[in-house]
């Protein structure tokens, strides 16, 4: 398998690209898995495909000991892509939220270098980036995991610094006390080792939890709000759903999209629509959704589709009475306009979007 | 030729002193039990936990049609067999059948943590189990199968709640719970007054496990560390330092200032607040030492075995570094031992059986296969 990372790559994106596409050819089975380049145009987030890929499989960042070797699976309060209804915060949501208590001890969710410590009171809070060994090699790999809403592991010399080597039983930090928002982490998997980097770019989650349960993080779908793409001749399956607390029920949800549209083109001067046909559910226990994409965009066999979904979040109730901002799209992209990106131009469309020829 | 062999050897030797290698001892190793994968134990029960060959498998095994995991990554018992039952989880408004782990010795059935299943386990003396799922702790009779409510006012009503003014909020009813080392009292975590606190950070609660009784025993949560042999119980603030709860009275006091890497053990608070050294307390006494010398420097973490007095630091000669010492400190005379990692390996974490026997999990950085040597501590340092 190849993980080709898009038209920009630098230096370190490709070393990581080599590095991904090694480890995952060398652990898993890779024949189902799905080779192709996200778009960038400009956007925050970055896309990664293939359903059976692993980065590497990663601990929980909470454990529920004091030596930090039972993974806790934190409930998941929003995902990364998320469509969310607030006013102020990032939308789609740029990380996954963790559910964790104020205080409680934040781990490296696997050993590495720490590439930026940031001991912030402003709205975001303190943070760290660390930059993984995904291997187990003892040397990091460029793959790169910032932790936020923290107060980093203590300051001045003894504290937690750049250029520290942790484990996976390192603790890097606690969850910050409820300043602006709930005790919780944010995290996310970034494309830089600095968070103040022009270029910097979000990626999926769930590459790295492909190994948990439905009854915890449903194979890493959790923490991202479209994820686990794959492809069977004409056949593209998607697994999408919100993760929210539900303060009128008092638990965590999974909440099926109202509908996951498909938009395309036939051939590359095609002109962009709307399919009539949606993803339909495929499996209800994980939130499994596929679409025949002969089917859905009349192409006939040997036709090059451009495609792209977007999925309509049915409800947000943790937000309910806010701006009605509903969409998340895969290829995962960040603040965009709207969920028709071919309304003024076909620019943006052409570029976030996914490439397949008709069998 | 020769004055400057001597003078690379006194260098190395010196470097090596400073870094505290050169104390360290290798043949540790090979004198340990090795087990495959990762292991812990619980309650005297040795555990098989996920490592990474068993999570490969649980994302190799995926069906990527259905995106279902056909091989789970679980827990089981590294020395037993490993069975399950289910029990149903009707309370609460919930309509849940979770799946148990459990072990039989004797007659008794021992339920084995299973986070991979969802919730956290606490064996409670009488042999039945705390089941931590769903913001609220339940308890399981694992003869019976049965769960029922544990704590006062667990109802599926009252758990939901609103700050007033605001929007609605979560409330956890209770999470995190710790036991007495006698086993009277059981420490917990909850958000249930955030309608009238309006703050989400949470309270220490207290339930005595004799009279049902219960009582809020100290403010926001935090990590407990442990316990000491008064039922005082430690909890560590972060930043904000490491305070003494007495969880009768609720008094408390404030033994570390800031942030430390910290452990306790039923007699020791250890805490590291500067790169050298190490502060060592008495639980009892409320002496303190402080332990420089014997490799130390910064540490990456600490275990603490819950009676004994030895402790085993996982330490960084050189912060910016992969490679660690561990560290057998003994926390009342502070003799220590320390040892190099196996030849081609990480040492991932480390955690107590017993007071006598140290289980040292370790990644090999060829193969990425996982071990866990079995140290017994009176062998190591009576050499």
């Amino acid at each position: 398998m190849k993980l080709d990372r898009g038209k920009k790559k630098s230096g370190a994106q490709n070393r990581i690209g080599r590095k991904i596409g090694l480890t995952a050819g060398l652990l898993l089975v890779l024949g189902a898995a799905a080779s192709a380049s996200a778009a960038d145009y400009g956007a925050r987030f970055l896309q990664q495909y293939g359903v059976k890929a692993s980065v590497a499989p990663a601990m929980t960042p909470a454990r529920s000991d004091a030596d930090g070797l039972f993974e806790r699976y934190s409930p998941v309060e929003s995902k990364t892509n998320q469509p969310r209804n607030v006013v102020s915060g990032t939308n789609p949501h740029n990380g996954a939220d963790l559910a964790m208590a104020s205080g409680d001890r934040v781990y490296a969710v696997l050993p590495g270098k720490v590439t930026e410590v940031k001991h912030d009171t402003s709205a975001q809070l303190g943070s760290v980036i660390i930059d993984h060994d995904t291997d187990g090699d003892g040397a990091p790999d460029g793959v790169y995991m910032q932790y936020v809403h923290i107060d980093p592991a203590g300051s001045g010399a003894s504290g937690i610094r750049v250029g520290d080597y942790v484990t996976e039983t390192t603790v890097i930090g606690t969850v910050d006390r409820a300043k602006r928002y709930n005790p919780h982490l944010h995290i996310q998997q970034v494309s830089r080792g600095r968070s103040g980097a022009a270029d910097i770019q979000t990626m999926p989650m769930y590459l790295f939890y492909r190994h948990t349960s439905l009854e915890t993080w449903n194979a890493g779908s959790d923490l991202d709000y479209v994820s686990a793409d794959w492809q069977d001749g004409n056949m593209l399956y998607l697994t999408a759903y919100a993760g929210t607390d539900n303060p009128q029920t008092n638990q965590y949800d999974r909440n099926r999209p109202a509908e996951i549209q498909l938009h395309y083109k036939i051939g590359s001067s095609g002109k962009w629509k709307m399919s009539a046909t949606k993803f339909s559910l495929y499996d209800a226990n994980t939130l499994r959704y596929r679409i025949d994409l002969k089917k859905a965009t009349g192409a006939v066999k040997g036709q090059k589709v451009y495609v792209y979904a977007a999925a309509i979040r049915a409800s947000d109730p943790t937000f309910p009475n806010s701006a009605a901002y509903r969409h998340g799209l895969w290829p995962q992209f960040y603040k965009q306009p709207d969920r028709v990106l071919y309304a003024a131009s076909s620019a943006k469309a052409d570029a976030a979007s996914r490439a397949f020829t008709i069998e | 030729m020769r004055r400057t062999v001597k003078i690379a050897v006194t260098g190395t030797l010196m470097l090596a002193l400073a870094a505290g290698v050169a104390l360290a001892d290798s043949a540790a190793w090979t004198r340990a039990g090795k087990e495959a994968g990762r292991q812990v134990a619980e309650r005297g029960l040795r555990l098989e936990m996920p490592g990474r060959a068993e999570k490969q498998q649980a994302a190799s095994s995926i069906d990527p049609a259905t995106n279902r995991v056909e091989k789970r990554a679980g827990t089981a018992a590294a020395e037993a067999q490993t069975g399950t039952f289910a029990a149903k989880l009707a309370l609460d408004g919930l309509n849940d059948t979770l799946t148990f782990r459990y072990v039989k010795s004797g007659d008794q059935i021992n339920v084995l943590p299973s986070p991979d299943l969802g919730y956290e386990l606490l064996a409670l003396p009488d042999g039945r189990v705390l089941v931590e799922v769903a913001a609220s702790i339940y308890r399981l009779d694992p003869e019976k199968r049965t769960l029922s409510v544990f704590l006062k006012g667990q109802t599926g009503t009252t758990r939901k709640t609103a700050v007033s003014g605001g929007s609605a909020k979560m409330a956890v009813w209770g999470q995190r719970a710790s036991l007495s080392p006698d086993g009277t009292r059981l420490l917990y975590w909850t958000t249930r007054n955030i309608t009238a606190t309006r703050n989400e950070d949470g309270e220490n609660w207290i339930k005595d496990l004799r009279t049902g009784a219960e009582k809020k025993i100290y403010g926001a949560g935090y990590t407990v560390l442990g316990w000491d042999a008064r039922n005082r119980f430690y909890l560590d603030l972060g930043d904000r330092g490491i305070v003494q709860v007495d969880s009768e009275s609720g008094a408390s006091a404030k033994l570390v200032p800031g942030f430390s890497v910290s452990a306790v053990s039923g007699s020791h608070l250890l805490a590291q607040t500067t790169d050298g050294s190490l502060n060592v307390r008495n639980l009892s006494t409320g002496k303190q030492q402080a332990f420089r010398g014997g490799g130390l420097n910064h540490l990456r973490s600490i275990a603490a075995s819950d009676a004994g007095p030895w402790f085993a630091l996982v330490n960084a000669p050189d912060r910016s570094s992969r490679v660690s010492t561990l560290i057998l400190l003994n926390a009342e005379t502070l003799k220590s031992h320390a040892f190099e990692e196996p030849a081609g390996s990480s040492i991932i974490g480390v955690s107590w059986q017993d007071k006598q026997t140290l289980l040292v999990q370790t990644r090999n950085r060829t193969t990425a296969g996982e071990s866990t040597y079995v140290i017994d501590i009176a062998k190591e340092v009576g050499r």
